[in-house]
């Protein structure tokens, strides 16, 4: 592809990034802050994406994830002594094993009866943490604080989260566009068509848990670090909510929407709350007109443009998307038909 | 000689017992066909062979081979392709996508295999970058039969392939059959009688979640008496 066509189409995404790569020199601290929480939870909201957007499977327990990846890399640093990057395999490999585990447990079973169990663990996991037995360790309720900051300058952290964000968008893409992930998508289509052409549906979802939990124990690690703090907060349902809020409010099934997603809640969180008082009614506002007019979510206005001139094919994709979420909600529903009968 | 035999199999879904006791075979480089009224058990006896809904008794042998206590994703590498009914393509992913995705060995379709699928069906050719969700329904089910051809299996299920077609696609869905025919086996379920004696060699009707009866095509068409009783033709 030679250079122009590239700019042409990819002229929006550059100059976000220049202007991303700009900001730090003439922001203040605390906007750098908001902007790492945006770039950190975009890479959480995008390890959300491959697991419900892709895969089809929604758990609402991702958070034990994010903050199982955060406390392993404070208690190592903190405890240990080690060093941030020292920590990272420590977290991969657990959150790999944590992701195995809940697979081997749960996924075996129809996505509903997933999305409970994990809702379970997460709340198990939540109180595990602030358990008297485990407050020597883990803080409690007040989390644990003094972690040895990992980069001199908050600028400098600035661009290690936003490099962060771009190499897990960059892996994001590749796995969802290589053939396994084709393979998800048709799994979250039909599980009995892609059984009838011989794949293995348990394992394929199995990887997609796996690669989905390393991500965001990353994540949670990268918080850990730039907040130079860890609460059990990490942990607990409202993470996991937000990460579903912005993957919904985004596009799932999309990589960008989340980021997207992940950058309206943060900033509705961190500036709305500093004028309103009510500011959740004023989300909750946001969020009902985005599910009402943009099925596809945020990313659906890029869609919309880009296709003016195909609106059939627009049509057509809003009603598939819709179907796929009756889809689920379907099945939902079926829980309660099952014990009328 | 048989390439698939079955011999009393048992099924229940949900606790409805829904096979009770189907024994059929099916001879190598045949076309068997499944008859009979809606919720007879077509359906659910190749769903069945696939181990989709496996069965509680009885024997399966494919090739001479026990399968029924195979796991259902193990079973289409022994060489059987299907086609389910209602023809869903993944709406998601391209017509190309599609046929990859069921492509066992390697990463490609073979150039010969490729060849041989579009000679069966040319249009398929200008639909390779089109999504699922944009085909027509005659198009839907030309892939949806193309996908069970990428692999050289020899055994074909295909549940009901000209359900809701025009009749020109009905006709060309014939061609097709008549040719992949060739060199495969098929196991066919039908309701289009007229359709499915044109190209069968051997038919087996079901009622109730059995085979009612069973022969040579020829020997149905020619008795109407069957035809009424079970077919309501």
């Amino acid at each position: 592809m030679s250079m122009k066509i590239y700019f042409q189409r990819y002229w929006a995404g550059i100059v976000i990034l220049i202007i991303l790569a700009l900001l730090p020199l003439f922001s203040s601290e605390y906007t750098k802050i908001v902007a790492m929480q945006i770039f950190i939870f975009g890479v959480f909201a995008i390890s959300y994406d491959i697991l419900l957007g892709y895969t089809g499977i929604a758990s609402f327990g991702h958070a034990i994830f994010f903050g199982t990846g955060a406390y392993v890399s404070a208690l190592m640093m903190i405890k240990a002594g080690y060093s941030f990057w020292a920590t990272l395999p420590f977290v991969i490999v657990i959150c790999a094993l944590i992701g195995l585990l809940i697979g081997f447990l749960t996924l075996r079973f129809a996505t509903i009866y997933f999305t409970i169990v994990t809702l379970a663990l997460g709340q198990f996991c939540y109180f595990l943490l602030t358990n008297a037995l485990t407050y020597q360790y883990t803080g409690g309720d007040d989390g644990l604080h003094g972690i040895p900051a990992i980069l001199q300058t908050k600028t400098q952290m600035y661009y290690l989260a936003l490099a962060f964000l771009l190499a897990m968008f960059f892996i994001a893409k590749k796995i969802v566009s290589s053939p396994p992930g084709k393979t998800l998508v048709a799994i979250r289509e039909n599980e009995f068509r892609a059984k009838m052409i011989g794949y293995n549906v348990l394992n394929y979802r199995l990887i997609a848990l796996v690669i989905s939990g390393v991500m965001a124990g990353l994540a949670g690690s990268m918080n850990a670090a730039v907040l130079k703090s860890v609460f059990p907060s990490f942990m607990g349902a409202g993470t996991t909510i937000d990460v579903i809020l912005m993957t919904i409010l985004g596009g799932m099934g999309s990589i960008l929407g989340p980021v997207i997603g992940a950058a309206l809640v943060i900033i509705c969180q961190q500036y709305l709350s500093s004028y309103f008082e009510w500011w959740l009614m004023i989300f909750g506002i946001i969020f009902v007109l985005v599910v009402l007019f943009l099925p596809q979510g945020l990313i659906g206005i890029f869609y919309r443009l880009k296709d003016k001139n195909n609106t059939s094919e627009q049509k057509l994709k809003n009603e598939n998307y819709n179907r796929f979420k009756n889809h689920f909600l379907g099945k939902c529903f079926q829980l309660f038909r099952r014990q009328d009968s | 000689m048989n390439i698939l035999e079955m011999y009393d199999v048992h099924t229940y879904i949900a606790g409805f017992h829904i096979l009770e006791g189907v024994t059929l075979t099916a001879e190598h480089s045949k076309l068997t066909i499944l008859l009979g009224r809606n919720g007879s058990g077509k359906t659910t006896t190749i769903k069945t062979i696939m181990g989709l809904t496996p069965a509680s008794s009885g024997e399966i042998l494919f090739q001479g081979k026990q399968i029924q206590r195979m796991r259902d994703f193990e079973i289409p590498w022994l060489g059987i392709a299907v086609v389910p009914e209602g023809r869903d393509v993944f709406s998601d992913l391209t017509v190309e996508e599609n046929l990859l995705l069921a492509v066992r060995k390697g990463k490609k379709i073979k150039k010969q295999r490729l060849d041989y699928i579009l000679d069966i069906f040319p249009p398929i050719k200008d639909l390779f970058k089109k999504k699922g969700k944009n085909l027509s329904g005659g198009e839907k089910q030309m892939v949806a039969v193309a996908r069970a051809l990428v692999n050289e299996d020899e055994l074909l299920l295909i549940d009901e392939p000209t359900k809701g077609l025009a009749p020109i696609m009905v006709e060309s869905m014939r061609l097709a059959l008549a040719e992949i025919k060739k060199e495969a086996t098929i196991i066919l379920v039908e309701q289009n009688f007229e359709f499915a004696s044109s190209i069968a060699d051997h038919f087996f009707i079901m009622e109730h979640g059995k085979v009612a009866c069973s022969g040579k095509i020829e020997d149905l068409v020619h008795d109407e008496a069957i035809q009424r009783r079970y077919l309501g033709v």
